[in-house]
């Protein structure tokens, strides 16, 4: 079907793209497409910021490794002449050649007369760690720089590497990319990445392409593991990572990765494989820091994604804030602990006085305390356990194991305040973290945004990230770190935007995390009956397999809060 | 990266009747630095005295009169042969009378070549004489309509070549460095093509550098400076003529089978596209040219279909790779 369909619709043709920009039209595909970005890429070449009067030399000499294996004539040479091409000139390219026949790949051999800086290494095949391992210990120079032998470099990509090292102390350096085509007329699916996002990382690799890393610290790490091949550059960037040094992205797309038609990827065998390297890889990564219990499982259909058990709290505090009405309050609560697998934890339940749910749930301890302007700090005084979740907004978790899922990712020292992905209707984003945007200020990331299956350039939506700031809606955080900072600072504003304060001014080496593993949805409860719009559908249904039913319980609490609006607008006495 | 000295540069400069552009052209050589150098000038027949005015005011320059004019390509041809007679010399520099070198023109390209043992053809950005800011070129190529082009012509100065050296399909002979290692693997007896007689013969040589597999370069990081064609005197009739000959020639020469069928259909349209060009102008009149020039290539056919089975064994270009260098219209 595909192979009938690109045949109408050749590549790079008229046809294909009257149809492309139709299917935009008609809203069937977003307008991340291709040509937009491959526009605004070739402007962006043909204005550069820079203006070099003189060849750069001055900087530590990166050393370029490429394995080479039965590469095509023309990606390769469009590799090399990439490099050749630098505005940097303090580098060397080392090829390390492991095709199998010398005579049809002879240009490898010729090539190093096209620069006197290109070495070439011949080797028998080994797999990919080893063949590039060849060329780590032929390297002379201090930093060392992974490239693929059908991909480009950006002609600026070794002189901004040599600007972040000299200028930053950076060990391990990486970049932005996108995708060029295998044509080499089109650049698409580019990827902005965000800055040095540790829970990323364990999720995906999205560092990628291009990384440079210090010689020094591979010789430290250790070269890379042939028994990892398909996740070995995840498992030495991990190994390096574990060495705490000086990581740098550079906001900038330098490498270009070429989106070959054929490539061994879809192949299921070895999609396998390669799961089973990242989860060992990840494993070794997590007991090398001493964090036990973690079970890594690889993501259902999404090859190179991983999610981590970490060891859940036994005992955990839940404070919820006096955010609505009583009755409102109460069921809210009843319908979250109602959300809420409690097998194997000890709940401390802390709310305002007068609101206790009416029926009893088992493995609940209640605490109810006065409601007053100090009823955060008051409630984390009376809590007990290490583990805290404030909550201070409507919202509702989509799946009942949140409570462990969430409480494992304190076991990590480096995680400052967890909140997980907040959803309207299950699929459109809510709240997904405060990042700062140019002028310094925190705004919602995604907000409005669809959920599933949405590529940014920016990377998917649902992926678990770093951010700068919670919207302080929901937090998870630690009592000492909590109490300490209300103490101290003694934030001022409503208990969401004190929360949230908590959160942005979390120490240098602590991150934020939205959890999009763990999913909450806002608008289960808070839908109001259609008012403003006009609709034949009553909102007080829900369709599904067995017809239109009630909303259970939630469709009480539509009502309740519809005439508490109405109230307080003086609608209704 | 500092030039060693034993790489002398001969410049090569063929005039004809300018003799008002000598001075300004020579003492830019002469200012190149401490370059081991050698200067020859090959004289087409100069009726303006250019002779004893050189004889008088530069007699260290080796002057080759020749008899009649024999154009760019051979008088070319003629300094080339001298300078390799001298075995010294490393790098030849092409330069036309109406060009001039910006300062550090030679080391820049010297000390590069020097790191490249495959570079054919190197050139700096040469911008246009009377406004600096404009370019004159940074290239020549040959574009998927089949048109022989300077790269970046006329186009205001930051833009995007200026970042870094880069490998183009052929440089433009106003001002270039050739190096001898590419002038010796010639598979022909002359270095220009001496049947074209005028214009495009450097993109006739910049084709069979490339696809010999031998690599050109512009490095950005020096400068030289033209005045467009005050040296070749201004009949437009005429170099219409003959471009539109030499360009259908020389594809029929050089270019691979799949990449000439492929331009050859586009070369109704793309003329198509100049005879409009020239109507917009007012030269509506000059069009004829154009087709006169595309039926004399037809003419010459069968030598440059002998030149191309020549050829065809030093082919090592791979044509998907040649295409993308085509598309270079930066």
């Amino acid at each position: 079907m595909k192979k009938k369909l690109s045949f109408l619709f050749p590549a790079g043709g008229t046809r294909r793209k009257v149809i492309r920009k139709l299917l935009v039209v008609l809203h069937l595909r977003n307008y991340t497409n291709t040509t937009y970005y491959n526009t605004w890429f070739w402007q962006q070449h043909q204005q550069p910021e820079l203006q070099f009067n003189q060849p750069i030399t001055d900087g530590p000499q990166i050393s370029v490794i490429v394995p080479v294996y039965n590469t095509s004539k023309r990606y390769f040479f469009e590799m090399i002449y990439s490099i050749i091409s630098q505005a940097y000139q303090n580098w060397e390219l080392i090829l390390v050649n492991a095709s199998d026949d010398d005579q049809k790949t002879a240009y490898i051999a010729e090539s190093i007369d096209k620069d006197r800086r290109i070495r070439l290494i011949k080797t028998k095949n080994a797999g990919i760690s080893a063949n590039t391992n060849l060329g780590i210990a032929a390297a002379k120079g201090s930093f060392i720089a992974f490239v693929d032998h059908d991909d480009t470099l950006d002609p600026y990509a070794l002189y901004e590497v040599a600007k972040a090292i000299t200028g930053n102390d950076a060990e391990l350096i990486y970049s932005d990319e996108d995708k060029i085509s295998d044509d080499s007329q089109t650049y698409f699916d580019p990827h902005y990445k965000p800055d040095w996002s540790p829970d990323l990382f364990t999720h995906v690799n999205y560092i990628n392409h291009l990384t440079v890393v210090k010689l020094e610290l591979l010789n430290k790490v250790g070269a890379l593991d042939p028994s990892k091949d398909g996740a070995q550059d995840y498992d030495l960037l991990l190994r390096v990572i574990d060495q705490k040094p000086v990581i740098y992205h550079i906001p900038r797309v330098l490498y270009h990765w070429r989106s070959v038609l054929n490539s061994t990827a879809q192949n299921f065998e070895s999609k396998r494989d390669i799961t089973l390297a990242g989860v060992a890889a990840l494993s070794e990564h997590f007991a090398r820091r001493g964090i036990q219990g973690a079970k890594v499982t690889a993501k259902e259909n999404r090859p190179g994604f991983y999610e981590t058990q970490l060891q859940p709290y036994q005992n955990i505090t839940l404070i919820i804030m006096p955010f609505a009405s009583d009755a409102l309050f109460r069921l809210y609560t009843e319908l979250l602990l109602l959300k809420t697998n409690l097998k194997n934890i000890k709940l401390e339940l802390i709310i305002p006085e007068g609101v206790e749910p009416t029926k009893e749930i088992k493995n609940i301890r209640l605490k109810v305390l006065p409601t007053s302007h100090s009823f955060l700090e008051e409630a984390l005084s009376a809590a007990d356990n290490e583990a805290i979740i404030v909550i201070s907004q409507v919202m509702l978790p989509l799946q009942k194991k949140w409570l462990e899922k969430l409480s494992g990712l304190l076991r990590l020292n480096h995680v400052a305040a967890v909140a997980p992905l907040i959803v309207a209707h299950g699929s459109t984003i809510e709240d997904a973290g405060l990042v700062k945007v140019g002028n310094g200020n925190l705004e919602p990331l995604f907000y409005g945004a669809p959920f599933l299956n949405n590529q940014t350039f920016f990377g998917n939506t649902d992926w678990v990230r770093n951010v700068d700031s919670l919207s302080g809606g929901f937090i998870l955080s630690r009592k000492k770190d909590l109490a300490g900072y209300l103490h101290e600072t003694k934030p001022k504003g409503a208990f969401k935007q004190q929360l949230q304060s908590f959160s942005a001014n979390a120490p240098e080496d602590r991150f934020n995390v939205i959890y999009s593993d763990v999913l909450f949805d806002n608008y289960s409860i808070c839908l109001r009956s259609g008012r403003h719009q006009k609709s034949f559908y009553n909102p007080n249904l829900q369709g599904g397999a067995s017809g239109f039913g009630l909303y259970t319980s939630e469709a009480a609490a539509i009502s309740i809060l519809a005439l508490e609006k109405e109230v307080e607008e003086g609608k209704v006495l | 990266m500092k030039p060693q000295d034993d790489n002398k540069v001969a410049y090569v400069v063929v005039a004809w009747n300018n003799k008002g552009l000598l001075k300004e052209c020579i003492d830019s050589i002469h200012a190149q630095g401490h370059q081991k150098h050698k200067i020859i000038l090959v004289d087409n027949d100069s009726k303006d005295g250019t002779i004893t005015y050189i004889h008088e005011n530069y007699p260290d320059i080796e002057v080759l009169e020749q008899t009649k004019n024999y154009g760019f390509a051979k008088g070319n041809n003629i300094g080339i042969k001298k300078a390799l007679e001298d075995s010294e010399v490393k790098y030849v520099v092409l330069l036309n009378t109406d060009a001039r070198l910006g300062p550090n023109w030679a080391d820049t390209l010297v000390a590069f070549a020097q790191q490249k043992p495959q570079a054919a053809m190197l050139q700096t950005i040469t911008l246009d004489y009377y406004d600096h800011g404009i370019i004159d070129s940074t290239h020549v190529y040959l574009s998927r309509l089949g048109q022989a082009t300077q790269g970046s012509f006329r186009r205001p100065i930051p833009y995007n070549f200026d970042i870094a050296p880069q490998k183009v399909f052929g440089c433009n002979a106003a001002a270039m460095l050739i190096t001898r290692a590419f002038i010796e693997a010639q598979p022909f007896k002359d270095f220009f093509d001496e049947t074209m007689f005028m214009y495009l013969e450097d993109v006739d040589v910049a084709a069979r550098a490339t696809i010999m597999g031998w690599d050109n370069y512009v490095v950005p990081h020096a400068r030289a400076y033209h005045m467009g064609s005050a040296s070749s005197g201004s009949n437009p009739s005429f170099s219409l003529y003959m471009t539109f000959r030499n360009n259908s020639s020389l594809m029929v020469k050089n270019l691979p089978l799949l990449l000439l069928i492929r331009q050859l259909i586009t070369i109704p349209k793309s003329d198509r596209a100049s005879i409009r060009h020239l109507k917009r102008i007012g030269k509506k009149e000059d069009a004829k040219y154009i087709i006169k020039g595309r039926l004399a290539s037809l003419k010459y056919l069968p030598i440059f279909m002998i030149k191309r089975r020549k050829l065809k064994k030093y082919r090592t270009i791979d044509t998907d790779y040649l295409w993308c260098l085509m598309r270079r219209g930066f």
